[in-house]
């Protein structure tokens, strides 16, 4: 029985340690130092180059990446670089854990400081003599001729000329001022705050629940899947313009959307101006060569009729050329185009260079050089490259959690607007009488500047105000100029 | 009108020098007379005195006026806010820099501010000079008036006061190391510097909001780590980060001025980095 006296219950037990996890979390420094980290990553991620996310999301792809980009520039440093997640920092368990650190530190911050914001809005007229008996922040006159009441009138009348809420409390003979302004721009710390935990919520609603394909590939006249609910696109044709000093001025595909096969929004995607289809938007992002294609078989049946984007590259011979592959039954065909730079000693402008695989194999069957119109016999097959065409890269996507990050983005610039332009600020008086006159002392509370510049201010108003009422006045100002603790 | 344009960008150029020049000869003049006046508390002192300061600072408000000319003709020539290239970001930033200085000088009465501050504008307008002027038609992407506009505008006010804030801590660790009688006290310069976050943090936020507002328009997505974007959200962390160790760590003084002089390394940083980063902001 002793013995289980002595020992404490089992929350007694658990609290010190949960303490010590709240205080952790609430603390400043936690936030700075989880600031700092989240700093350094990004600029790491933004000074090692960044795997793009379409090839992450493939492994062999990836793999591919890390041999061919990433080892030219960082040699062998690339594997252990790989394995602690630098070329993909904003994707890693470093950059995600801290992000996650410093949300649950702004949350507990926020829950841990509520009462104290919400007691400092609430204004105490009568506060204690030893208030009053500050170092700083205070000033008093002393030996004043007029009464009390007087006295406190022109501070109450001063005060609220200078935009303060101003509340009053006599007790017998002596009576006390409370003052305040920009109480409830001070609450807006919550909206800052919540607004942050509201775009992460924002940001990943829209990871999880949304869509996004940011290279939808489409060749003019062709029609593709868009990988989202029963949506098809049509490409009718791509257009670019340019200046005449060289410069681009638009880029233009004109589309029909269709939904389940029936034409359901026809318009012109553009820079700047998206389509929008029931909450999914495609955005104009890139665009290049394409190529129409048939093929058939000896009996004349047409196998193939579409057009292949040359979207990829392929680097042989240090010269990158446009590729763009399709597959029949039994095969892969890439069609390779001229490279864009001045010279190619292999394919011939106008020409499409036909490379046919069996498709686990790296040693083409038949290579072929097609002009336009001209068909060419590959396997028992006739590929013909009736002409050339355009291809136009579309982004689409679709964020349910955008409206989110708006209203969370105009709530953080209206609060830290509000926070900082409207600082909370409170004063207190108290007027009696003393030894040789009226006695009033003024305090106010903060370390900023401000604070003290504005006590000042109201200290040589006031005098200003009494003087006319003064006999042996006087006036002592201990306003923290507090140089010195600053160095 | 681009004739009046480039004669108004060398006129503010040679204002910002000679501008240059005299901030810095009243700083020098002011030491002297305050070593002769001794205890002297500010550059109250020498009033009455002819200064260089007061020369100084009608240079520096030439300067911007020559400089909002210029960035007026060269609207009205080609059409759009003067924000679509490095030139043009230069010279706006220059515009920045020297308008909140002017702001924080005369709110402050402190001239000496110039001595730090001026030179970054020369330099940033001195690095325009360098730039090609010549203003090209706009890609599809930057076909959005009222957004590049906006977005450009706010950030130059937001980037413009990290340089005074960079200006306040800069004197702030000068007075520390060895107490001067004649310029202003610590604890306004520590003010100062905070001031100019108050200002620029919200103008910083907008700028990010904007950005990510246009970003979502015209390339599909609000953030998509482009290294201008992450810069300037590295660039927003730092200036997050003073205010709360100010505000609720009680960070005053020698620290807080630390943080303020990263800051102004990091708006350096964002402003160039599309510059040797590349990225979707590397409009040249």
């Amino acid at each position: 029985m002793a013995e289980k006296e002595a020992s404490p219950p089992l929350a007694e037990l658990f609290k010190p340690g949960l303490d010590r996890i709240w205080h952790f979390f609430c603390s400043v420094r936690l936030a700075l130092i989880l600031i700092l980290i989240l700093t350094s990553l990004t600029l790491i991620g933004t000074l090692i180059i960044q795997v793009p996310e379409d090839i992450k999301a493939n492994s062999s792809d990836y793999q591919l990446w890390l041999n061919n980009v990433a080892r030219s520039r960082f040699g062998l440093w690339t594997t252990p670089m790989a394995v602690l997640g630098l070329f993909d920092v904003f994707h890693s368990l470093w950059f995600l854990g801290a992000g996650s650190l410093l949300m649950l530190n702004i949350i507990i911050c926020t829950l841990n400081r509520w009462p104290e914001l919400w007691n400092s809005l609430k204004l105490r007229v009568h506060l204690p003599d030893a208030f009053y008996q500050s170092e700083t922040n205070r000033i008093a006159f002393t030996g004043l001729s007029v009464d009390p009441q007087q006295a406190q009138k022109a501070t109450q009348i001063l005060l609220r000329q200078r935009r303060y809420r101003v509340l009053e409390e006599n007790q017998g003979e002596t009576l006390y001022l409370a003052a305040d302004k920009n109480r409830y721009p001070r609450l807006a710390t919550l909206l800052v705050h919540s607004s942050i935990i509201l775009f992460i919520l924002g940001y990943l609603i829209g990871s999880y629940w949304g869509f996004r394909n940011s290279n939808f590939v489409i060749p003019e006249g062709s029609v593709r899947e868009v990988g989202y609910g029963n949506l098809s696109l049509e490409l009718i044709s791509f257009t670019d313009e340019y200046w005449p000093e060289g410069p681009p001025k638009d880029y233009r595909s004109e589309v029909v959307i269709y939904e389940g096969g029936q034409e359901v929004k026809r318009g012109i995607i553009r820079v700047n101006h998206p389509l929008h289809y029931n909450k999914v938007s495609f955005y104009q992002s890139s665009f290049g060569q394409a190529a129409a294609m048939e093929v058939k078989d000896s009996q004349g049946n047409v196998m193939f009729n579409d057009g292949v984007a040359l979207s990829l590259i392929t680097n042989r011979e240090s010269l990158q050329r446009p590729v763009g592959l399709f597959s029949l039954p039994g095969y892969q065909v890439y069609i390779i185009s001229k490279s864009q730079s001045y010279f190619d000693p292999l394919i011939e402008a106008g020409q499409m260079r036909v490379e046919v695989y069996k498709p686990d194999s790296i040693v083409p069957l038949a290579v072929k050089h097609l002009d336009p119109g001209q068909p060419a016999e590959i396997e028992g097959l006739t590929y013909t490259f009736l002409r050339e065409k355009r291809f136009s890269g579309l982004q689409v996507s679709r964020d349910p959690g955008n409206t989110l990050i708006w209203i969370s983005s105009s709530l953080f610039t209206l609060g830290i607007s509000l926070v900082l332009l409207f600082p909370h600020r409170r004063l207190w008086a108290l007027c009696r009488k003393g030894n040789g006159g009226t006695e009033l002392i003024i305090r106010s509370t903060g370390r900023s500047y401000a604070v003290t510049s504005e006590l000042e201010s109201i200290g040589a108003d006031l005098e200003k105000t009494l003087s006319a009422h003064r006999s042996n006045t006087e006036i002592e100002m201990s306003s923290n100029n507090g140089e010195d603790s600053l160095i | 009108m681009a004739k009046m344009e480039s004669f108004m960008f060398m006129a503010a150029l040679i204002s910002l020098g000679i501008a240059t020049v005299f901030y810095s000869w009243h700083f020098i003049r002011i030491r002297k007379l305050a070593k002769v006046i001794s205890g002297g508390s500010a550059e109250a002192q020498v009033e009455g005195i002819w200064q260089p300061g007061k020369f100084a600072t009608i240079m520096a408000i030439n300067g911007l006026i020559f400089l909002t000319l210029s960035m007026l003709f060269r609207t009205i020539v080609t059409g759009h806010g003067p924000f679509t290239n490095m030139f043009e970001f230069s010279q706006a930033f220059t515009w920045g820099i020297v308008g909140s200085l002017l702001y924080f000088q005369h709110r402050y009465r402190f001239k000496a501010m110039g001595t730090i501050v001026v030179p970054v504008a020369f330099l940033m307008l001195l690095y325009a000079y360098t730039l090609p002027t010549r203003a090209l038609p706009l890609v599809p992407a930057l076909q959005q008036s009222l957004l590049l506009t906006i977005h450009v505008a706010v950030a130059i006010i937001a980037y413009g006061t990290s340089v005074a804030g960079f200006g306040a801590a800069g004197f702030f660790l000068l007075q520390r190391r060895r107490r001067i009688a004649w310029l202003p006290s610590p604890r306004v310069l520590d003010d100062l510097g905070y001031r100019s976050v108050i200002i620029g943090f919200p103008f910083m936020t907008l700028t990010i909001v904007l950005g990510a507002l246009w970003a979502n328009i015209a390339w599909g997505r609000y953030w998509g780590w482009d290294p201008k974007e992450t810069a300037s959200l590295v660039t927003w962390l730092i200036y997050g980060g003073y205010l709360h160790a100010r505000m609720v760590a009680g960070w005053r003084g020698s620290r807080s001025a630390a943080l303020l002089l990263l800051g102004f390394i990091a708006v350096l940083f964002t402003f160039f980095g599309n510059y040797f980063l590349g990225g979707l902001h590397s409009y040249k």
